[in-house]
């Protein structure tokens, strides 16, 4: 079995509007070591899948409906509070977009890197503040014992970037949940941040998953793609096979729309309309407003995921087929 | 917090203090001549003559300014008509009867709104919340008067439980104290509940979860602190207030306070005694000005003054 497996997730929120379905029905899953990246445009429901493995959805509004959540063996949905709790930080890490706002800032930023062991009760055999020191190290800060005592607003936002880094592999985890770590980024650092996360990630063989908009990042980060839309996996396939070869429209439509440096073709393709309100989702695949093969049947059936190959999935009536 | 930082700011309180003394040396003598209060009404031309000019009321007003200047910057506030004693005396013994009201008071109300604030913004919307905010709301609008006189009489009058004024023993503070927590009481814990609310809604309190920090932990280590902020500097200004003396409080209770000379001190053209108390009130201000600026930034580094 995967080190983690998610099976037909579904989450809502009240709203003012109703209740909307942030996701319904995402299945994924992640292999030891390996690094998924979670593609799509804001509010396809990303990072609530990140908030649903982190136990973070507010409730109420929120509500996690139906499906599961396998780590390492174990439905986590289904553990007590506490044994939840107790994975999150130690065995399962979150990065978050916004440093800045991530981090407290009221306290040294040592201090927060600390709090990972303390909170677990962990001391590692060199002591708490060394292992603080070395993490600070690892992440690349320079001065690291006069760094640690300074607080989050003295570091710049790339520095801020890799104390979170360090918070997130300061107890080796299984899985680093990366919620796009270089949106708030300058490009310059991006590429830093991203070596840097792969890196880290490396040294403790530790699986991820990067949730992101940027097929670039995707390029060169991760082993496999799962394409998110209106709340729905609609494609998984293997890096390079999607890039190659996109099957759902969808997909289709993400790659024709970027400007890449190995194609002739010169125009650019944007996908039509925009993402659908989730409080009035069509009816049927939710992409086939905008889906230039949609035919009747779209509009009735929602199309399953479906295997289409090994690791591959795609979930569309009229899945695209290169030629 | 610097030394050239806090030799600014006492530079800049006696300037203000300066123009604020200025301005009761006039004021109080726009209240009236002392001599038609203090000698009797059938008095003596020549007699009233007599007391004018030993109190210094015959000469000029710029005269008796500059005089009254120069006692100023030797801190000689006078003699008290009234008590025939030094003024700042007077004041002094007033003084810590009125901090330690004001202290007491506000210290409570401020634990008690951090309790009551943090408990209606974890069950915000509850119907917890509900009655913690009725309940605050009413503190934080009953007029103070109000709530001395019905505490008198339900306490003092009907129980007989507390007496009614005066100051003979700890029993004597009871009225007063309450009188005066609840309209902090019942401001703070509106800040409270909404900084805590946002606290809790902050992205730093959803990486303490995911950290594995349990609700405790991330209400009272990661919220809570960042919730206090704007609870202290509200409690600065209140404590600024305070300083002042309950005023009505003071003289509803027969609290032998700052407050209630202040006011015997205007209704009795008493200017030594007016002048003096205004003086120690607004050191009091700037005091406690200073010690809620480095408390804030002890617990906020971002405002921290290099």
């Amino acid at each position: 079995m995967a080190l983690l497996e998610i099976k037909d997730l579904q989450v809502s929120f009240d709203t003012a509007a109703g209740r909307i379905l942030a996701l319904n029905g995402v299945s994924f899953s992640l292999e030891r070591g390996e690094v998924l990246a979670l593609l799509g445009e804001s509010g396809s429901g990303k990072s609530v899948t990140a908030a649903a493995i982190m136990d973070l959805i507010p409730d109420p509004p929120g509500a996690i409906n139906e499906g599961t959540i396998h780590f390492d063996g174990a439905d986590i949905l289904r553990l007590p509070q506490n044994e939840r709790r107790d994975l999150c930080g130690s065995r399962i890490a979150l990065i978050f977009q916004d440093a800045l706002a991530a981090l407290n800032p009221v306290y040294p930023v040592g201090w927060q890197i600390a709090e990972m062991f303390r909170i677990h009760g962990r001391t590692p055999e060199v002591g708490i503040d060394k292992a603080v020191l070395d993490l600070l190290t690892a992440v690349g800060i320079p001065d690291p014992i006069r760094r640690a005592r300074q607080y989050p607003h003295e570091f710049s936002g790339g520095m801020r970037q890799r104390i979170m880094i360090a918070m997130a592999v300061a107890l080796e985890p299984d899985i680093i949940i990366a919620d796009e770590p270089t949106t708030a980024l300058d490009v310059t650092i991006q590429a830093q941040i991203i070596d840097l996360l792969d890196r880290v990630r490396k040294r403790s063989d530790a699986g991820m998953i990067f949730i992101t908009h940027d097929l670039g990042v995707v390029a060169e980060l991760a082993d496999r793609v799962a394409v998110m839309y209106a709340g729905r996996i609609v494609e998984t396939a293997d890096v390079f096979e999607l890039f190659e070869d996109p099957r759902h429209p969808y997909s289709n439509g993400l790659l024709a729309s970027q400007p890449r440096m190995d194609s002739e073709e010169a125009e650019l393709l944007p996908i039509p309309g925009s993402a659908p309100n989730p409080a009035a989702l069509p009816s049927g695949c939710a992409f086939r407003t905008r889906c230039p093969r949609s035919a009747d049947i779209c509009a009735k059936d929602v199309p399953a995921l479906q295997s289409m190959g090994p690791g591959r999935q795609v979930a569309c009536h009229f899945p695209v087929v290169s030629a | 917090m610097s030394l050239a930082y806090f030799v600014r700011r006492t530079i800049f309180a006696a300037l203000a203090l300066a123009a604020l003394m200025t301005s009761a040396f006039i004021l109080v003598r726009l209240t009236g001549d002392p001599v038609n209060l203090y000698l009797p009404v059938d008095a003596s031309d020549a007699a009233r003559e007599a007391m004018r000019v030993r109190l210094g009321l015959d000469r000029s007003l710029l005269a008796q300014f500059l005089d009254w200047a120069g006692d100023m910057l030797r801190l000689d506030f006078g003699m008290s008509l009234w008590h025939n004693r030094p003024a700042m005396d007077v004041v002094l013994e007033a003084l810590p009867n009125t901090l330690a009201l004001g202290a007491i008071a506000l210290t409570l109300a401020f634990l008690a709104a951090i309790v009551a604030g943090s408990i209606a913004a974890v069950n915000a919307g509850g119907w917890i919340d509900r009655g913690i905010n009725v309940l605050s709301q009413a503190a934080a609008s009953v007029p103070d008067f109000w709530l001395g006189l019905m505490g008198v009489l339900l306490f003092a009058v009907t129980f007989r439980l507390l007496p009614t004024s005066g100051f003979d023993g700890p029993v004597y503070w009871v009225l007063p104290i309450a009188c005066l927590f609840a309209r902090p009481f019942g401001t703070l814990v509106q800040i409270v509940r909404g900084s805590m609310i946002e606290a809790l809604n902050a992205t730093f309190v959803r990486t303490a979860r995911a950290k594995g920090a349990r609700g405790k932990r991330v209400i009272f280590v990661h919220a809570l602190r960042n919730a206090l902020l704007p609870a202290i500097t509200v409690t600065g200004d209140l404590a600024a207030q305070f300083a002042g003396g309950g005023g009505v409080v003071e003289v509803v209770f027969g609290f032998p306070g700052i407050g209630k000379l202040l006011i015997d001190g205007i209704l009795k053209r008493d200017f030594a005694i007016v002048q003096a108390s205004i003086f120690a009130v607004a050191v009091v201000i700037f005091i406690t000005n200073i010690l809620v600026d480095m408390l804030y930034a002890s617990i906020d580094p971002r405002v921290r003054v290099e």
